[in-house]
């Protein structure tokens, strides 16, 4: 398999500089809009939503899982860190926020291990689950909010073609299962499932009709070949696949302003 | 009546071996001392649960080779010590967590059917995932399906309930009766320790009866139901408590690093738990200038508003 062409440090765009994560991070946040309920999982979510809200959506109401409503950290800290919680404008317990709140939210993001053709998601072991290669960090809320999100979208940091196979390891949380579209139905699954997944490489969305991943846009000076090479199926595309701007340089110092400790930009 | 215990009590009288043990913890609730003597006097074989948040804990007590099972639903990168018990083949006899995957929802729930003794709960998620599909120890009694008796008759994933022996949370204040004030998101908490058979609180100031019915808005359980309280200064430590500490970072990255190896991990315990005896060492060992970044001014004051 081709190595990356673009190494993940700093690249330089037309005399700005990032990097790829925060390029991600970045496009990423404009999925947001200005009062948009969010959910946000472990990750990148909580500084993809947090730049949101600090650059073009001050009204979106964050939320997670612990109980933890309409929250407006100074900086992006850990989720278990008394700071996200402390000037929420809610609190609740895990039963109000999973089983209620989440019927009710515009978008959810999640951070993802490996996510596959039709966008589920492995956050719990790679390998044979019995004897593992790797124990991640099992499901959290994730199953539950890939379960009922109205719309959900995925985010993860370094894309190869390890990390996008055909088919996860173990399907924590459902994207858009296997194709058939009806089997969410089926299920009784009350969620919308996966539009879009954001990786260092570019946007994908999925296909209405099937769930499967197709390439959108490539980030700012990656190509296609890399796209492919760092894909673990036979990637479809857009009809015309868009190339993003590289950030301005406003906003990714706005994004590193907000992650003073380096939690999620390291 | 009187449930003020020291924390060395509060864990012989209350934990068994073999015991299905029970760890609260958003938001910092997490009683990082309990599992601290929990370790030091070797309670082992035990059954552990949680929704998500009592992943550090469950990583200490595994570090410790205690634990056998535990129906969970998250663990954290950083925990390095339920990484080593779980990953890879292991020999006969060597020690091996196992784990029973649930999600966040699906074991509030199996709390909350224990606490309101419902015999099953229907959740809206899980299906078609592989928390459904791939069974460890808990085999058919971990989940299965069931359509709805009423006229819309969907097909929903169904739970047992879950009845912990004991359950444990760090809050900030309670009164000697037990009436304990906790103040942050909720988590699973409310529901784990309604759920448990004996039900233990660690607190980081006893305050006076007085006091919890001037601010009983923020009372999270009324004292009947709690068995034993222990005044545990720091007792989240190295993780936070809202309002009163921040978790502590380069503590924790230390514990992390430490945590690479048993010998790492059992060094580590020799030097913080078998090595102190009491809170106050535990406390003066972390030091004045860590106590002193980590704390809430707000909590120095000794205010809650």
């Amino acid at each position: 398999m081709q190595e990356s062409q673009t190494p993940n440090s700093l690249k330089t765009g037309s005399s700005k500089e990032y990097t790829l994560r925060e390029a991600t991070i970045i496009a990423a946040s404009h999925l947001i809009n200005d009062g948009d309920a969010v959910f946000i999982g472990q990750g990148l979510p909580v500084i993809v939503a947090l730049f949101a809200k600090r650059r073009h959506a001050p009204n979106c109401v964050i939320m997670h899982e612990y109980g933890v409503v309409d929250t407006d950290p100074p900086f992006a800290v850990e989720l278990a860190h008394p700071l996200f919680a402390e000037n929420a404008t809610y609190l609740c317990d895990m039963i109000d926020a999973l089983g209620c709140l989440l019927h009710n939210i515009d978008i959810a993001f999640l951070g993802a291990a490996q996510i596959d053709k039709y966008a589920n998601v492995n956050t719990t072991t790679i390998g044979d689950y019995f004897a593992p290669k790797v124990r991640i960090s099992g499901s959290g809320g994730a199953n539950d909010i890939g379960s009922i999100a109205p719309r959900l979208a995925l985010i993860m940091d370094r894309q190869t073609s390890d990390k996008f196979p055909e088919r996860v390891d173990y399907l924590t949380t459902p994207g858009n299962f296997f194709g058939l579209k009806k089997t969410r139905k089926d299920l009784y699954l009350p969620g919308g499932g996966v539009d879009t997944v954001f990786t260092d490489v570019g946007i994908y969305k999925a296909s209405h009709r099937t769930g499967e991943l197709s390439l959108d846009s490539l980030h700012h000076g990656v190509t296609l070949d890399e796209a492919k090479s760092k894909t673990g199926w036979k990637l479809k595309t857009a009809k015309k696949v868009g190339s993003l701007n590289p950030p301005s340089k406003e906003d990714v110092q706005l994004l590193r302003s907000l992650d003073p400790r380096m939690v999620y930009l390291r | 009546m009187n449930k003020i215990f020291p924390l060395s009590e509060a864990v012989d009288r209350y934990v068994r071996n073999g015991d299905t043990i029970g760890f609260a913890g958003s938001g910092g609730r997490l009683s990082i001392a309990y599992a601290y003597e929990i370790i030091k006097q070797k309670r082992k074989n035990l059954n552990f649960v949680s929704a998500g948040t009592g992943a550090p804990a469950l990583d200490l007590l595994v570090g410790a080779k205690l634990v056998d099972r535990a129906e969970i639903s998250f663990t954290m990168v950083t925990c390095l010590n339920i990484k080593r018990a779980v990953e890879g083949k292991k020999k006969k006899g060597e020690y091996r967590l196992q784990i029973e995957d649930y999600s966040n929802l699906a074991m509030s729930l199996r709390f909350f059917a224990g606490a309101t003794k419902i015999p099953f709960i229907p959740i809206r998620s899980l299906r078609g995932s592989d928390i459904e599909k791939i069974r460890s120890f808990m085999g058919r009694e971990k989940m299965t399906t069931m359509r709805s008796p009423f006229k819309d008759r969907s097909e929903v994933a169904v739970l047992p309930p879950s009845v912990p022996d004991v359950a444990v949370m760090h809050a900030q204040y309670a009164d000697d009766e037990g009436n304990v004030l906790a103040m942050g998101p909720a988590g699973s908490d409310g529901w784990l320790l309604r759920a448990a058979k004996q039900r233990i609180v660690t607190v980081e100031k006893i305050v006076s009866k007085k006091y919890v019915r001037e601010h009983n808005v923020y009372t999270f359980l009324p004292g009947f139901m709690i068995d034993a309280v222990c005044e545990v200064p720091y007792g989240a430590h190295p993780y936070g408590l809202v309002d009163c500490y921040d978790l502590d970072a380069p503590f924790q990255k230390d514990f992390t690093a430490k945590s690479k190896t048993q010998q790492g991990f059992d060094e580590w315990a020799k030097e913080w738990i078998f090595g102190i005896d009491t809170r106050d060492e535990y406390v003066k060992k972390i030091g004045d200038e860590t106590i002193a970044r980590i704390t809430n001014p707000k909590f120095i004051e000794n205010r809650l508003f």
